[in-house]
């Protein structure tokens, strides 16, 4: 679960309770069809893609946009995340569009290839190298000024 | 003097998958993560709606809660919970609109046994434990025996708020953000007397650390189920 969890927050930003929801719905899901997921030697990559098409039709829903969380609701203490710097990159990934989001996660976390990257997304193979070079482009100059900053910052 | 290492991005994309990757794998995961028996409540549930739809298994517990579905029709802000399927059980008022303090923000509830009630709230994480297609306006999970998932309607304008401990949340209402429109929140209700070990060996507790049990010290009203 830790795994999922991790994919999960890369792909909503800091927001850990948003999170912890998508992946309760992807095992529930799981769960659902646990008789047949059991019989698979590679359960883990079934509920990551699960999962995955879970984040994406989340995305859909129309409580997505109707509802805003608070981003710091009182009486939490030591619940909410430290940011720290790994959060950079979380950060600059959860900023990208949602298709882009998820081959990022997919093809540099999950090291998935480009054909299993299209099968988990049910797109095709050349989409999901455009979609690698756009998101890889925009993550570098995003992650290259935010190390530029702090050069010029250790450099003053 | 200490520099921050850099890595060279222009070389190609290695260094960019390479800072995600590690950025990912070592953010930090504060709390427990999904509430297994939930997940295990409702994939039980979902498998039964499945089943259901297949016109294979209708369930004792779904052909209640169908019968509780065409049967009433709550009005707005009313919350409908259906336990366990011998039991239905009735909450009001939670999804009004929760003044921020004072006893005038005590939500009135109302339970269809003569039972006391304990409020076992999902306080403190600050979260809901999510929507599903069903219970929109009641509630479907039975996480135990007399154990029931309730979900609170938000009206449309009305701003819930967080909650550390249960006497917040049955002060406040309901927790959670400030809400656009309609929107579920989930807690649990355990009869008086329950044991919540049992729910820590479902593995409920290890996934809620910050679960509390309370014995509500307001009335609890006789009322029976809407029709």
């Amino acid at each position: 679960m830790p795994r999922l969890r991790r994919l999960a927050v890369a792909w909503c930003g800091q927001d850990v309770h948003r999170a912890d929801d998508l992946v309760q719905s992807a095992l529930e899901r799981v769960y659902a069809s646990w008789p047949r997921v059991a019989r698979r030697e590679d359960a883990l990559a079934y509920a990551r893609t699960t999962m995955v098409r879970v984040l994406v039709s989340e995305r859909r829903r129309a409580w997505w946009s109707r509802e805003r969380s608070t981003d710091r609701p009182p009486e939490l203490p030591g619940l909410e995340p430290e940011p720290e710097g790994s959060w950079d990159a979380l950060s600059a990934v959860s900023a990208l569009p949602p298709r882009q989001r998820a081959v990022v996660l997919l093809r540099f976390v999950e090291d998935l290839s480009v054909a299993e990257t299209a099968a988990v997304l049910r797109i095709s193979p050349g989409t999901v190298k455009s979609q690698t070079a756009d998101a890889t482009a925009t993550l570098r100059r995003r992650l290259r000024g935010d190390q530029q900053d702090e050069q010029e910052e250790i450099r003053r | 003097m200490n520099e921050t290492p850099v890595v060279d991005l222009d070389d190609d994309s290695e260094g960019v998958r390479r800072q995600v990757r590690d950025g990912v794998l070592s953010a930090p995961l504060p709390g427990p993560g999904p509430d297994l028996a939930v997940v295990r409540a409702r994939g039980r549930r979902r498998r039964r709606r499945r089943h259901a739809a297949q016109g294979t298994v209708l369930t004792a517990a779904a052909a209640a809660v169908v019968a509780i579905m065409v049967g009433v029709v709550p009005d707005r802000g009313d919350v409908l919970v259906a336990g366990p399927p011998t039991a239905a059980e009735v909450v009001n008022g939670l999804g009004r609109p929760a003044p921020a303090t004072g006893p005038e923000a005590v939500p009135d509830v109302a339970f269809s046994t003569d039972r006391p009630a304990a409020v076992t709230a999902q306080a403190g994480t600050g979260r809901y434990l999510g929507n599903d297609d069903l219970a929109r306006y009641w509630v479907t999970t039975s996480l135990a025996d007399g154990v029931c998932g309730v979900r609170a309607r938000v009206d449309e304008g009305s701003t819930a708020v967080g909650c550390s401990t249960v006497e917040q949340f049955l002060e406040r209402g309901i927790r959670g953000g400030e809400v656009d429109g309609d929107e579920l929140f989930e807690y649990v209700v355990v009869p008086d007397g329950f044991d919540t070990a049992t729910l820590e060996a479902d593995g409920y507790s290890e996934a809620l650390p910050n679960v509390l049990t309370h014995t509500s010290p307001y009335p609890v009203t006789p009322v029976e189920t809407p029709r």
